[in-house]
């Protein structure tokens, strides 16, 4: 292993007291401002998630509610003291949005979820949207629709492609062409975004506009997470610097027209009265300000990929080499990588 | 470094969203002592006020709407002033930003068309406006332009024709036109404040105030006030 390590303890008594915290996947002294340390997930992570959202037979949550609802958002918190159970460098997520690790995995470092997990949530989200096309919009839901299930038909097929480029010959050109064609996917996905955005702002809305949004954004941080794979599997970590760089403010921008309470008032909008309206506007803010912190997460994890990117360069890691070096490790589930 | 511009950006959208939230909050929690007050000029009035000085309770209506409005503002400004110097200490690198972060900042902050239901009330909120000089400005606007006054002249044309037909009559449209005019209050009430019944992006007072705080904090972080 190259200089990715265990979390070591100190680092998470450091997050847990407040001395540091974590922004995407890097953590920061608070003091200065300084990056300490990449976290970096690794596969296991996956397995572990995976055994906790299942103990005891009972799944605690799955890609039929990975949706806003208030039920999610209490068994978010589930997951995250189990998880903290479980593995103590884990009580470092204790401070992310669980809800994007349903929907687009905690976008910690790079992503290294295998071909089946990322098909497995593209296909949730879809199958998700499908459920909340059908309670809203019934005007442009068909059209939309259709435009979206061709992108996920080529996402999906995009997938596969980053997936096995390992095992390609000319890996370079091919992971080239999946990186290009997910950014056009994702870029598609931002602009059914955008218009979903807007239309909001214009009158009343009920959670299952805010839940579209959701999906929609997860799938597009899925892009991102698998077009910025494809790079670091030719090396090209200049360019993952660059394209991480645009499509975190890109995704910013998406994001700043929303606001929690905002979209709570718009929640709120048919009260007729002003007891109505407080209590719609309350019921309404949690399922937003999820929604909206998601958004803002996703920024930041995207964002620090950019940091990641341009630490490897510095620290003469090969993109390859340190995908690898996760895909290998079979003990932790975090790593994390010391700033250079 | 582009990583650093978006960290401060995102700081300060977490600023905007929490003070936005939390002046919703509080104008939910004040409403009801607006209303007690303006219900308790209502069960006051003298049957000649109700009658014939619908001017008196109009004024003395607009001076406890326009003085709960301020009281608001300043509660939020206090509150806003203090959590983003708060936002602008904990800056990655501790405000160390270059030109180019700082540029993208502010560029990216004002968000004007961003803000959903503020909107408007952005649009009417003097560029210029700081913390210190937002008090003002805002409050212009909630004068009698903005308030519903006919309601009051409605409460009282009951009991001018019922002080044609007898006193029996006389006291029940009394209380008839207080309770109606107090439902016309409340109603009228929300209306201002939280903008209910009107389309989303009309001017409110809730609106004005976030307006005027997103506006203050973005002049302030831009250092141009």
């Amino acid at each position: 292993m190259i200089l990715l390590r265990a979390v070591p303890p100190e680092l998470v008594q450091g997050v847990a007291s407040g001395l540091y915290k974590v922004t995407g996947s890097v953590v920061r002294d608070v003091a200065s401002g300084r990056g300490i340390a990449f976290l970096q997930e690794t596969g296991m992570l996956q397995t572990i998630l995976n055994s906790v959202m299942t103990s005891g037979g009972n799944p605690i949550v799955g890609f039929a509610n990975l949706g806003l609802g208030a039920a999610s958002v209490i068994q978010n918190q589930q997951i995250k003291s189990r998880l903290a159970e479980v593995q103590s460098s884990l009580a470092l997520l204790q401070n992310l949005q669980i809800g994007t690790l349903v929907v687009s995995g905690l976008g910690l470092g790079v992503s290294v979820a295998g071909f089946a997990v990322m098909l497995k949530r593209l296909k949730g989200i879809e199958v998700h949207l499908g459920t909340i096309e059908a309670k809203i919009d019934h005007v442009t839901k068909d059209r939309r629709s259709d435009d979206i299930r061709m992108i996920f038909a080529d996402v999906g097929t995009q997938l596969d492609t980053v997936d096995t480029l390992s095992g390609r010959s000319n890996k370079v050109s091919i992971a080239e062409a999946a990186e290009q064609s997910l950014a056009t996917s994702a870029g598609r996905l931002e602009s059914h975004f955008q218009q979903k955005s807007d239309t909001m702002q214009l009158g009343a809305i009920t959670t299952a506009d805010m839940d579209l949004l959701w999906s929609l954004a997860a799938a597009i941080r899925l892009c991102h997470e698998a077009g910025l794979r494809a790079l670091y599997s030719i090396d090209e970590l200049e360019a993952a610097k660059q394209l991480a760089e645009r499509r975190a403010q890109r995704f910013l921008n998406l994001s700043q027209a929303l606001t929690p309470d905002s979209l709570a008032r718009l929640c709120a909008q048919s009260a007729q009265d002003a007891v109505s309206y407080a209590e719609a506007r309350r019921l309404a803010l949690p399922q937003a300000e999820v929604l909206v912190h998601g958004l803002r997460d996703s920024v930041a994890s995207i964002s620090s990929q950019s940091e990641l990117a341009q630490n490897l360069i510095a620290n003469q890691i090969s993109g390859p080499a340190y995908l690898k070096d996760i895909a290998d490790e079979k003990e932790e589930p975090l790593l994390i990588l010391p700033t250079a | 470094m582009n990583f650093q511009a978006i960290a401060a950006q995102l700081e300060f959208l977490a600023w905007r969203d929490a003070q936005l939230a939390a002046i919703s909050s509080q104008l939910e929690k004040a409403l009801p002592a607006l209303l007690d007050e303006l219900v308790e000029q209502v069960e006051s009035a003298s049957i000649v006020n109700l009658v014939r000085s619908t001017i008196a309770l109009k004024s003395s209506a607009e001076a406890i709407i326009q003085r709960w409005c301020a009281d608001q503002l300043v509660k939020a400004l206090g509150r806003a002033e203090a959590d983003l110097d708060q936002t602008l200490l904990q800056l990655p690198g501790k405000v160390n930003l270059d030109n180019d972060v700082w540029e993208q900042v502010t560029k990216a902050l004002p968000a004007i068309a961003g803000v959903g239901l503020i909107g408007a009330s952005l649009a009417a909120t003097p560029t210029v406006i700081s913390f210190a000089t937002v008090s003002t400005s805002v409050l212009a606007f909630w004068g009698t332009s903005a308030i519903s006054w006919p309601l009051f002249a409605l409460g009282a044309a009951g009991i001018g024709v019922a002080t044609l037909t007898g006193s029996q009559s006389l006291k029940f449209a009394k209380d008839k036109a207080r309770q109606k005019l107090c439902l016309r209050l409340h109603r009228e009430a929300g209306r201002q404040v939280f903008g209910i019944g009107e389309k989303p992006g009309a001017r409110c007072m809730l609106s004005d105030i976030q307006a005027a705080i997103v506006q203050a904090g973005r002049n302030r972080i831009q250092g141009a006030i």
